[in-house]
């Protein structure tokens, strides 16, 4: 192919030398004065050509013996002119093998005998035709080049044959860039020949396969003889085929250059497969479509895979969603009988007559792990609400320091029991974030009622709270004075049941708590954290983001459903208490209540003198008060026939029996226990009102 | 006190377990039943001040219950207090029209205070201690 222009090149120059030493040979009969000046020119082309190192000259007698060596041939085959005229043939430098396959070619062509050696050189320019081949000199050291050789037969004036001119060219140089060139095309079509995993198709530019590799014939099933020159569309579906989109792949193709499709591809057995293609157009330099190379490849085994991946996730899914539904409906099943169970020893607990001491303790043991058990059940069902997605967050701005407040309220007697100092932070400034007010409450109590469980007793719990750690945050911490967490431990935190300490087993819990509230606190776009040191104690910690912005407030609420008294006047309730944590609290509590204010007293003195002038309509009387106590103060009260009719309730950290009783022999309206119970709280005071409608007299 | 009271719940150990921390605390006129079926024909006979009704039970749910009582009763809540061990019914019971909820298990105490509220009647709080643990 590319040899083609190389064997046209010398075609000039060898006429060139014919002619002159034709003319060389005939110069005698010439007339004198026109040749000489010719001959001069003549000659010193001659001379020239003949003292060219870039070709080999080789002229010889009829009978091939060499009678002329040039420069050129001197160097090109290591040989003096001197050692061959009148010694050797060209043959006899040629390579002794391709003599022979020269002459049996020849034989065969041109239905001859042609013998191996000269005559195989010089057999086609004897006859006239024009001849120029590759052959292999040998040079004199033994080494061998190849070179291409145009060989021409030399004639007298008479056309008879004189000698032959054989003028070659070291063909090295383009030899080896054609090897290269032969090696890279082969190492390429041997590769994408053995290449299995992909169909590489070469299509004319009609459509017809062009070639076929392994791949091809393992994808789909052809081997190469069967499917060379035929239509690509044998692989589209009968469907594809019909409605055209062979073609159309292929318009696509030529006009973008690259097509890339997944789809349905047939076998040769007419079994599909899924089939990621991309086409790729081949043009010339010019432009010109030579052709299309198709790769294929065979994705129904991905496809399988990812079939099944996502089954399995559908399976996996549906099975959290099974066991989310089971933990919920168990908890709800196991709610009914522990009912039974809480509910007759509550009732036994409270039997006439009474029950004896050992009764009482038996009966205070069942109560207790009764009311774990409920605990336990209601963490149960919280994490599996949460895991299935189904947690109704209602996130709004919320007063840190009021949850605070709430949750100092609930959580002091679980630490006075234990003999724990805690310390709440001091709002200066009104700190607000983004939460959902209850759910946080669940969150602080659980940390805290943590912080107090695996403390020393008598150790502390600082609870801080600060908006400059991360900006845009408030960070709650609570920090104990237990015994601190390894680094182990702290990896098995926030996983459910892998309660820490179980092995001592001295405190109960599941570990399920805080499980809850870190997704808790996640769902409310927050972090938890923890640090610890062994020894010294843990920081438990939440950021949330702040807000700035005030809550809207809320009349009524969902949990207590009060029914409103329409039209009724304000009413007043006056709270006589030195502790700020339930006052606030109860500040809050009334807010929920349009038709009621609050007025507070720090002692039980003032109080009585605010209750004289106010008139409140209820009073919410603390026991245990600075100077006079609760009691001393609801007996002025009663002694005052301006404030005898007001209904007292009271509300005592002291929880036994007897001092209830006490109390509402002493002619309190209700007598409550701390803490608050945000439901009886609010129904005593609808009561107490309810109480001074009917105008019911004095107690 | 005379407020006539049904209890309506399919287990009969809560049937039993209501009927006397009621009796304890104070009201007399207890009529119980484990038959939701029979619930609406038993208020339209004796018109009862208060119900105390379970949720889950066979054959006819609370629900369903309080959707008949609904025809009997013209306009206004249901004099009914829904009990049930399930906390995520609160919401779903009040809009039905219950006037009340309480989850299961609950305090002794606070069953006397909300029926004594529901009722307007003092509740003699005396009758029991205080929570124990919790």
């Amino acid at each position: 192919m590319s040899s083609l222009g190389l064997k046209r090149r010398p075609r000039p120059l060898i006429k060139r030398v014919d002619t002159a030493v034709a003319d060389f040979t005939t110069e005698v009969g010439r007339k004198e004065v026109r040749r000489r000046d010719l001959l001069l020119k003549t000659g010193a082309l001659q001379t020239a050509i003949l003292n060219s190192a870039n070709f080999s000259s080789i002229a010889t007698d009829e009978k091939g013996v060499i009678q002329l060596f040039n420069v050129g041939a001197e160097r090109m085959l290591g040989y003096a002119a001197a050692e061959v005229v009148d010694q050797i043939t060209p043959a006899d430098i040629s390579d002794p093998q391709e003599m022979i396959a020269r002459a049996a070619a020849l034989s065969l062509e041109l239905s001859a005998n042609i013998t191996p050696g000269f005559d195989a050189l010089a057999f086609k320019a004897s006859r006239g035709i024009e001849d120029i081949y590759e052959l292999t000199y040998i040079r004199k050291d033994g080494t061998r080049f190849p070179a291409i050789v145009s060989v021409t037969a030399l004639r007298d004036d008479h056309k008879a044959i004189i000698g032959y001119l054989l003028i070659g060219t070291d063909n090295s140089a383009r030899k080896q860039v054609e090897e290269k060139l032969r090696f890279t095309e082969e190492s390429f079509r041997l590769m994408v020949e053995s290449v299995s995993d992909y169909a590489i198709v070469m299509l004319n530019p009609d459509g017809n396969v062009v070639s076929w590799n392994t791949g091809a014939e393992r994808i789909k099933g052809f081997l190469a003889e069967e499917i060379v020159g035929q239509h690509f569309s044998r692989f589209y579906p009968p469907d594809d085929v019909t409605n055209g989109k062979p073609q159309r792949d292929l318009d696509v193709t030529a006009a973008l250059g690259r097509f890339e499709d997944e789809g349905w591809r047939m076998r040769k057995d007419g079994s599909t497969f899924w089939a990621n293609v991309v086409i790729t157009a081949i043009r010339d330099q010019a432009g010109e479509l030579r052709g299309f190379a198709k790769l294929t490849r065979d994705l129904t085994a991905r496809q399988q895979i990812e079939t099944e991946m996502s089954n399995a996730k559908a399976a996996a899914e549906k099975a959290n969603q099974a066991k989310s539904d089971f933990l919920s409906s168990m908890s709800h099943e196991l709610r009914s009988p522990l009912n039974a169970i809480l509910g007759f020893a509550q009732l036994m607990d409270s039997d006439s007559p009474a029950p004896t001491t050992t009764q009482k303790e038996s009966i205070v043991q069942i109560l207790n792990a009764g009311w774990y058990l409920l605990d336990l059940i209601n963490e149960i069902l919280d994490l599996a609400v949460i895991e299935s997605g189904k947690l109704s967050m209602s996130l709004e701005s919320v007063s840190v320091g009021e949850v605070m407040l709430e949750c100092q309220a609930m959580i002091e007697p679980q630490a006075q029991g234990r003999k724990i100092r805690m310390t709440f932070p001091r709002f200066f400034v009104p700190t607000w974030v983004q939460a959902d007010r209850t759910r946080l409450k669940q969150v602080v109590i659980n940390l805290l009622s943590n912080a107090i469980k695996y403390n020393a007793d008598g150790g502390t719990v600082v609870v801080d709270c600060c908006g400059d750690k991360t900006p845009g945050r408030v960070r709650i911490s609570v920090t104990d004075t237990g015994a601190g967490l390894s680094s182990e431990q702290m990896g098995q935190l926030f996983q459910p049941f892998n309660r820490l300490g179980q092995e001592a087993n001295a405190e109960q819990g599941t570990g399920i708590g805080l499980v809850v509230s870190k997704r808790l606190i996640e769902l409310m776009e927050g972090i938890v954290g923890v640090e610890s040191n062994v020894g010294v104690g843990s920081t438990f910690w939440i950021e949330l983001n702040a807000t700035s912005q005030l809550p809207a407030v809320k009349n009524g609420h969902a949990e207590v459903a009060l029914p409103l008294l329409a039209g009724a006047a304000l009413r007043t309730l006056l709270y006589v208490e030195d502790n700020p944590a339930n006052l606030k609290l109860v500040e809050r509590l009334v807010a929920r209540r349009p038709d009621m204010r609050l007025l507070t007293a720090i002692d039980g003195m003032i109080g009585v003198d605010l209750a004289r002038s106010a008139k409140p309509e209820v009073i919410l009387m603390d026991i245990n008060l600075p100077g006079i106590s609760g009691f001393e103060a609801l007996k002025i009260l009663r002694g005052d026939p301006a404030t005898a009719h007001i209904p007292v309730v009271a509300l005592s950290a002291n929880a036994v029996p007897r001092d209830v009783e006490r109390g509402l022999e002493a002619g309190f309206f209700r007598y409550l226990t701390k803490p608050i119970k945000v439901a009886e709280f609010m129904e005593t005071l609808s009561a107490a009102l309810d109480f001074v409608d009917k105008g019911a007299g004095v107690n | 006190m005379d407020s006539r009271i049904l209890i309506v719940d399919d287990q009969a150990s809560n049937v039993r377990l209501l009927e006397h921390t009621l009796r304890r605390g104070g009201f007399d006129s207890i009529t119980t039943t484990t038959d939701p079926c029979a619930v609406a024909a038993l208020h339209r006979d004796h018109h009862y001040d208060l119900i105390l009704l379970d949720l889950v039970m066979p054959g006819m749910d609370g629900f369903q219950v309080m959707a008949g009582l609904a025809k009997i009763q013209e306009g206004g809540k249901l004099p009914v207090l829904v009990m049930s061990a399930d906390p995520r019914q609160e919401v779903p019971a009040m809009q039905a029209g219950a006037r009340d909820f309480m989850n299961k298990p609950f305090v002794l105490t606070e069953v006397v205070t909300r029926v004594s509220t529901l009722l307007g009647v003092r509740s003699p709080v005396s009758c029991f201690p205080p929570e124990t643990g919790n």
